[in-house]
């Protein structure tokens, strides 16, 4: 069964790397994550002294945060083409009547789409670290009003690391989300509008609620990870939600919802007749 | 014979409709079978349902002797299909197209590629991406992707859709040399009875679902005399002896001067005695069959 998936996860590398429209995306992430870094701190209004300049960890956390919105809406045009795009196409007959079983095709489809979301928030991370070591000093944090060390390098990058680790699990949740989309419908069209359509609102939502609901959406996990993280750069907070870091949320609440996508999006396409 | 593929009381079907009926299909190893049917009758549904594309309603399903659900990944490694339109990814050459099939497949090497590609004829645009190439070329990766892995058994559904006669004619060639040669088994689908005829040894004819017939061809087409061509003086005097016989149905005379009749196989000797008894001279009785579009529209 292993040797299987491992086929048909190079077969679907090999059509994802040969669409042209994956670097376009990719450009449009790099170009983002790029653009947040260089422009945020000029939007926001804070300017670099002699005695500060804008922290490496502070234009990570605009540059990142920025990216990886870019970056999910990425995963998720190409994870809710996966299965749709199958049976728009008709190709899924063509492969399902080979020695496989569905079992096999659907594992190597969320393999390749966390291998895509790997890839993805690699990129981000890459472009957003690069250009912030470039520009800015990596620690330690200053008070600049009092001229005291606010917080050390080691603690601001071990803040810097728990962030990225934070919104990974919430990136690749978003992955699985376009998986469950793209079972819905045979056409790749739909499936894409649906997915974004619902991310975007589910987002959109996310903002209005009360910061104990909020906790329970996938969604609120990277910007808060970032968020806070910008704040930690900049020096106006000290410490991570206690309630969310307690209980780890950011890891438990993404991890329930990629449990519920993943049997759902399979339990639809097991049963599904394929007449495409 | 080894019976490659049999089905018991298949059926499907959607709501009230049903679209595949107790469909009892016995093919044997080595046969050119071809599944006979109209637009609707069945015979695509039918195939999706052996190759588990679909699922039946009743019925079950025996490929080279083992059951289709329960072997289905050993049965697939010998099995090779085109199920109606070909299906491809449009941004990538024929042989990328074929490398995902190549690898979905597993144990086929690489060299098969190029190789399939020549036997359908598409070797010389093999490297061209797939949306450029036109219906008929289209058609041919179609089967190339079903040749691919070698098969024993191999399903080809309306397999010269969209060919021009000479790719028809090419096909028809593959298709007898790979029975010949490699021993391949064929389930060829159609609602072309003149390509069937030309190609299979065997046919099963399904009709609204149901299988109507099934036979080796030639004792199908023994089924299709159904009358005499008659050649003879006094033409007038002849036709109004044999308009009198009840059991002589549909009595006329053709632009070859040849009288047409229809009647039962064991009374052909019978009309003679008639003419002769009348003095009518017979120059000519020859046996007139249906074409086999006729006699599958009478059925």
């Amino acid at each position: 069964m292993m040797t299987r998936i491992g086929r048909l996860t190079a077969a679907e590398f090999l059509k994802l790397f040969s669409q042209p429209f994956l670097y376009i995306t990719l450009v449009v992430v790099v170009v983002s994550t790029l653009g947040a870094e260089v422009f945020r701190p000029i939007f926001s209004g804070q300017r670099e002294t002699m005695w500060k300049t804008f922290g490496a960890v502070q234009l990570f956390a605009y540059g990142f945060q920025f990216g990886l919105k870019i970056a999910t809406y990425v995963l998720l045009i190409f994870s809710s083409m996966m299965f749709a795009g199958e049976f728009d196409r008709g190709t899924i007959k063509n492969l399902l009547t080979r020695p496989i079983t569905r079992l096999d095709f659907f594992i190597a489809k969320c393999v390749t789409v966390a291998g895509l979301a790997v890839m993805l928030f690699g990129a981000v991370f890459y472009v957003s670290a690069v250009y912030a070591l470039g520009r800015g000093d990596v620690g330690p944090v200053w008070d600049d009003s009092q001229f005291i060390i606010q917080r050390s390098t080691q603690e601001i990058l071990a803040h810097a690391r728990k962030a990225v680790f934070m919104s990974f699990v919430a990136f690749l949740a978003a992955g699985f989300l376009g998986i469950l989309v793209s079972n819905l419908t045979e056409s790749s069209g739909y499936a894409v509008s649906f997915g974004l359509g619902l991310f975007l609102v589910a987002d959109l939502g996310t903002g209005m609620l009360l910061d104990r609901a909020k906790q329970k959406m996938f969604m609120y996990y990277p910007t808060y990870a970032f968020e806070k993280l910008a704040q930690f750069g900049e020096g106006t907070t000290t410490r991570w939600s206690p309630d969310i870091d307690a209980h780890l949320l950011y890891l438990l609440v993404p991890a329930l919802y990629i449990a519920a996508f993943i049997p759902l999006a399979f339990s639809i396409f097991r049963r599904r007749p394929i007449t495409a | 014979m080894v019976a490659v593929l049999q089905t018991e009381g298949l059926s499907k079907t959607f709501g009230t409709f049903k679209a595949v009926q107790d469909l009892n299909l016995q093919v044997e190893e080595g046969d050119l079978y071809g599944f006979l049917g109209g637009n609707g009758s069945g015979k695509t549904t039918t195939m999706r349902m052996i190759l588990r594309l679909i699922r039946p309603s009743a019925g079950r399903v025996r490929i080279f002797g083992k059951d289709h659900a329960a072997d289905f990944i050993e049965i697939m490694k010998q099995v090779g299909a085109l199920v109606e339109l070909p299906a491809y990814y449009p941004y990538l050459s024929a042989v990328k197209n074929l490398e995902i099939l190549r690898l979905a497949s597993g144990g086929v090497p690489v060299s098969r590629i190029p190789e399939v590609l020549d036997l359908v004829g598409l070797g010389p645009r093999m490297h061209d991406r797939v949306g450029t190439y036109s219906q008929g070329m289209r058609q041919r990766l179609g089967i190339a992707m079903a040749f691919l892995a070698k098969p024993r058994l191999v399903f080809l559904d309306e397999p010269t859709n969209g060919l021009d006669p000479h790719g028809i004619n090419q096909m028809r060639h593959v298709i007898k040399e790979m029975n010949k040669r490699d021993g391949v088994t064929f389930i060829i689908s159609s609602h072309l009875l003149h390509e069937i005829e030309l190609t299979c040894n065997r046919v099963g004819m399904i009709k609204q679902g149901k299988l109507i017939l099934q036979d080796k061809l030639d004792a199908v087409i023994a089924r299709t005399v159904d009358g005499l061509h008659i050649g003879c003086d006094k033409k007038e005097v002849a036709i109004k002896l044999l308009q009198s016989q009840q059991w002589i149905k549909n009595v006329q005379e053709e632009e070859t001067g040849l009288i047409r009749i229809s009647c039962p196989k064991e009374r052909f000797a019978q009309v003679n005695a008639i003419l002769a008894a009348n003095g009518v001279t017979v120059s000519e009785l020859t046996p007139a069959r249906q074409t086999l579009e006729e006699f599958f529209l009478s059925q």
